[in-house]
């Protein structure tokens, strides 16, 4: 499931993966990728579900680094 | 190792400044350490601070929602420190005298050793935190003063000395395997404040027994009581000889454990308030004398001062990379100071409301559902002008600020209830 389509590769903690792998034995998949893959959508469906009502403007912690800065808020 | 004193404020150390010669040996260990100079807590009272220390999250818990579950669960349904140091191969051993960071809210988690003095029995804690907090500091009347002074000057109730455990402390060491993990809470400097007859330079053996009439006073005052500027002074000297006191225990770790070469992290989980904002005690406010507390990584392999703001929640991963253990914390270790947010979030939950503190280096943002509050502590640091009302620019960019750490957790809180979601549906 994890390799159709187009995919991209992402760093992954080393620890994270070698427990990822130790789960393996236990599914009928062959790689980590698939078992990742398949945990990032169950948890993701549901992530979006409990959140898809919310109101959600995002903030550019950037930007608002540089507002305090430039108030002088973040003078050490 | 990581030490945790009960209600040490930042500016009552020396090497924090201040003019009393508070805590010689942690002035010593900051010399030669990391001293955090804007380190705040996650959240007050210890419980809440406690559970971000261990967890590396935030915590909402607090006194008020009561001894029910989802207390525990903060601790128990998250990695804890103990538990990732544990996985790594050390030995992992505590003692927290203090019923809020107990074996009853989850805190045993990943600790081979624990003591906390209390019966493993829900219902005997139940009753002995009801006897400390309710019945022998409310209600009123000479008979619940005098139980409070005798049960204090027998050392019944939460006071206890850390001479009292400290031998405990070595025998778990005795028969520890290296590399191991030790975790010790100190009641000094935790009110009431009973120093030893030894340690008293700034108080007097009367203040001692003199002060009971101010705890009952702040007890039965919703800890706001009006106290002439003796009785407050008289505090704050039996505080700082608490605090002398309870420094002594590092000069005797260091000594019987230095051989083991260990890294030490000492810190306070929050401070005490003495009236500035009119209250006593550390219920859950986020002002500096609540919020700012010491925090020193000695033999950790550097020696400087960090100005940029931390919080204590950034001890769990901090920890785990002293140990090569994974780090499953939500959060940068302290010193991976690279692209550091230069801000640090405090929170705590009261009077059925959240409060939120954002705090830069140099100024702190406080808003809670009804008042929004900002401070410019490089100018006497006191909190006690109020300037959001000034400058409207300063005023959003801390909301942002504010709103930032909302979103993010707020989504985690997503995640964490979807991962509950498919456990539970049996889907993995």
């Amino acid at each position: 499931m994890a390799a159709e389509g187009q995919s991209r590769s992402v760093r992954l903690p080393e620890h994270v993966i070698a427990r990822v792998e130790d789960r393996l034995p236990r599914t009928e998949w062959d790689e980590p990728e698939e078992y990742i893959t398949y945990v990032m959508e169950e948890v993701l469906y549901r992530v979006e579900q409990e959140t898809d009502d919310e109101e959600f403007e995002g903030v550019d912690e950037q930007e608002v680094e540089d507002r305090l800065k430039s108030l002088g808020y973040l003078n050490e | 190792m990581l030490v945790t004193y009960d209600s040490l404020r930042a500016d009552h150390c020396g090497f924090m400044g201040y003019d009393r010669e508070t805590t010689p040996t942690l002035d010593e260990m900051a010399d030669s350490g990391v001293v955090f100079e804007n380190a705040v807590a996650s959240g007050v009272p210890t419980i809440a601070s406690m559970t971000s220390v261990m967890t590396g999250r935030h915590s909402l818990a607090s006194p008020e929602i009561g001894f029910n579950t989802e207390q525990r669960e903060q601790v128990t349904t998250n990695p804890t420190i103990a538990e990732v140091l544990s996985d790594a191969g050390y030995d992992t051993g505590a003692l927290s005298p203090n019923p809020p960071a107990s074996s009853y809210f989850g805190f045993d988690e990943g600790f081979d050793w624990f003591e906390d003095y209390l019966d493993e029995d829900d219902g005997l804690i139940e009753r002995a935190w009801n006897r400390v907090f309710r019945d022998s500091m409310e209600g009123g009347g000479a008979s619940t003063y005098l139980r409070l002074a005798r049960n204090v000057l027998t050392k019944n109730e939460i006071l206890r000395p850390w001479e009292d455990f400290y031998e405990d402390i070595l025998a778990w060491r005795e028969q520890a395997e290296e590399p191991y993990f030790l975790w010790v809470l100190l009641l000094e400097p935790h009110h009431p404040w009973m120093p030893p007859t030894d340690y008293q330079q700034w108080s007097s053996r009367g203040d001692k027994y003199r002060a009971f009439r101010q705890y009952f006073e702040m007890f039965n005052n919703g800890w706001t009581p009006e106290f002439a500027p003796a009785e407050r002074q008289r505090l704050i000297d039996l505080y700082d000889d608490a605090t002398r006191y309870g420094d002594e225990f590092l000069s005797r770790l260091r000594s019987d454990l230095g051989d083991d070469d260990p890294v030490i992290a000492v810190h306070a989980d929050h401070g005490e308030e003495f009236g500035k904002h009119g209250r006593f005690g550390h219920q859950p406010f986020l002002y500096e004398d609540l919020t700012h507390v010491p925090l020193v990584l000695w033999n950790a392999g550097r020696d400087d001062r960090v100005e940029r703001p931390v919080e204590l929640r950034q001890l769990a991963p901090t920890l785990a990379s002293f140990g090569d253990a994974r780090d499953p914390f939500p959060v940068p270790g302290l010193l991976e100071d690279g692209d550091a947010r230069p801000w640090a979030t405090s929170k705590v939950f009261a009077e059925g409301d959240r409060r939120v503190a954002i705090r830069t280096a140099s100024a702190k943002y406080i808003e809670d559902p009804t008042t929004q509050e900002l401070y410019d502590l490089s100018v006497g640091g006191d909190e006690q002008e109020n300037r959001y009302w000034r400058n409207d620019d300063a005023a959003s960019a801390f909301a942002d600020a504010r709103q930032s750490h909302v979103d993010a957790e707020r989504e985690r809180r997503a995640i964490d209830a979807a991962s509950d979601d498919v456990l539970e549906g049996g889907r993995l």
